[in-house]
């Protein structure tokens, strides 16, 4: 007995030492670990602008997508994805050139209105303008990791690149760069290059709330804003919350790997096996970083950030150089807890996601479609896992 | 040039951007830089609209190119009826009568390359 219960103490002591040691995993809408105690201050206090809700009174509108940021990245908690489906524009013009018609209100087309807005005008959301050659349904993103995403240094990106697809093997992954002409990463179709960035655009794209990034107000169809209609003055978001929101997306974890219900090792493997893994890049390794937990980290995020043709069946709209049928590489981490998948939120299954995969997918969707049964369960097992 | 630094031009640049038809004025005179996309070039008024963004918030700036003002393409200077659509600009201006206007122009990128 006496050994018994020396082996328990033993036991405990150690379970005691490694729980200190090894901290329970982030779990969904967490932070990173390693922040300090400021920095996870702030990560709270930016929870609380993320979550806010606007109205009229406080900025809201005209048009509007949502009234708060956790309206659409609410599941399965702040931060996460949503069920929004939302309209983005643009129209390749016939010198070529992208054109996001932004003088006829896009890239993006609010759907909702403010009562005030409605009453001036009688649109209960913003009209889709005619010159539009393509029209995109884009989902609401998951935002967890997405901070290390932010930190991860161009060249690693860029060394990724195969624009011409010299090695042979299909797979022909390049940049796209914004319109200053940095590399974007951000975005479904990767124009954004920084998370602030495309935070402070968000704010003014999807609410109607003007910031000190961007002090304006969207038109209405590109028309200016009836008189009286959006009587806040600008900007009606300080820049010390902007500043929080930043803190509480950048310092989002990653989301933990969970149980598949299958062999998720044996998918891993067939995963690079039939090619996913080509684009679907496992890890990328983040920079200098002056926050320590966004510095030297690897990110699990099963992406290369890069412009893949996806087929003419995909295809929607232009943006920055990418073309209507090429999109970034949805990053995979999160993939478990999403409903829907997808840019557009088409498929509601793993298996229907592949399915919709063309262009420099379709081999690697072929290989998917000859995989034994056992295989297969593994592959899917894997994606749950993510 | 650091990412935030060029987050400060991209933030400046759309403090004063407004649909190139309905021009908005800031407070005061005052020089800036804007580094954007070419979204239309116009020879014969001698203007320049840039597209300009902060995230997929974007809006458009014309630029006034006063005459004789050629365009900086590394060593060599080319008219403003060269620059082709889609090309990276950065632009040196103030805000004025009449609208924006351009002090220096740089060519930076070409228009790139969009897949079929």
């Amino acid at each position: 007995v006496k050994a018994a219960g020396a082996v328990l103490i033993v036991f405990s002591a150690l379970n005691a030492l490694g729980g200190a040691a090894c901290p329970p995993a982030p779990q969904p809408g967490d932070p990173l670990r390693g922040l300090t105690p400021e920095e996870r201050a702030r990560f709270e206090k930016g929870r609380e602008v993320f979550a806010r809700v606007f109205t009229p009174e406080t900025g809201l509108g005209p048009l509007f997508n949502a009234d708060a940021c956790a309206e659409c990245h609410e599941n399965p908690v702040v931060g996460g994805t949503g069920d929004e489906i939302e309209l983005h524009v643009a129209a390749v013009r016939p010198d070529g050139f992208c054109d996001p018609l932004v003088e006829e209100g896009g890239p993006v087309i609010q759907q909702h209105a403010t009562p005030a807005l409605t009453k001036a005008l009688g649109i209960e959301s913003e009209p889709v303008p005619p010159q539009a050659t393509g029209q995109a349904r884009r989902s609401t993103p998951d935002l967890f990791g997405f901070g290390l995403l932010d930190a991860v240094p161009d060249a690693e990106i860029l060394a990724l690149a195969d624009p011409d697809d010299r090695d042979h093997d299909g797979i022909s992954g390049r940049p796209n760069r914004s319109l200053d002409g940095r590399l974007g990463r951000f975005g479904r179709k990767a124009l954004v290059p920084t998370l602030s960035e495309f935070n402070h655009g968000a704010f003014v794209i999807e609410m109607g709330i003007t910031n000190p990034a961007i002090p304006t107000e969207e038109t209405i169809g590109g028309k200016p804003i009836p008189p009286g209609v959006d009587p806040v003055p600008e900007p009606e978001l300080s820049q010390e919350d902007l500043a929080l929101v930043d803190d509480f997306v950048r310092f989002l974890a990653p989301p933990p790997r969970r149980h598949g219900g299958g062999d998720e090792e044996r998918g891993r493997l067939v995963f690079g096996t039939i090619g996913c893994a080509k684009c679907h890049v496992p890890s990328l390794t983040t920079g200098d970083n002056p926050v320590r937990a966004l510095s030297h980290r690897t990110v699990e995020a099963y992406t290369d950030l890069l412009l893949h043709d996806m087929g003419p069946e995909r295809a929607d709209i232009c943006l920055g150089l990418a073309s209507p049928s090429e999109f970034r590489t949805e990053p995979l981490m999160g993939a478990g807890l999403q409903k829907t998948f997808m840019h557009d939120g088409k498929a509601t299954s793993f298996e229907e996601a592949i399915e919709l995969h063309g262009g420099e997918a379709e081999a690697a969707k072929r290989r998917f479609r000859r995989l034994a049964a056992p295989e297969r369960a593994a592959l899917l097992a894997f994606l749950q896992s993510l | 040039m650091t990412a935030f630094a060029l987050l400060g031009i991209l933030a400046f640049g759309l403090a004063g951007a407004a649909p190139a038809t309905t021009p908005s004025a800031p407070a005061a005179a005052r020089p800036e830089t804007l580094t954007a996309t070419v979204r239309a070039v116009d020879g014969h008024a001698r203007t320049l609209d840039l597209l300009i963004a902060v995230g997929h918030a974007m809006r458009v700036r014309r630029i006034h190119v006063p005459a004789g003002l050629n365009v900086r393409a590394g060593a060599t200077e080319t008219p403003l009826t060269s620059l082709a659509v889609g090309s990276i600009v950065r632009v040196g201006c103030r805000y004025g009568p009449g609208g924006t206007r351009a002090d220096a122009i740089e060519l930076l990128q070409g228009p790139g390359t969009r897949k079929p």
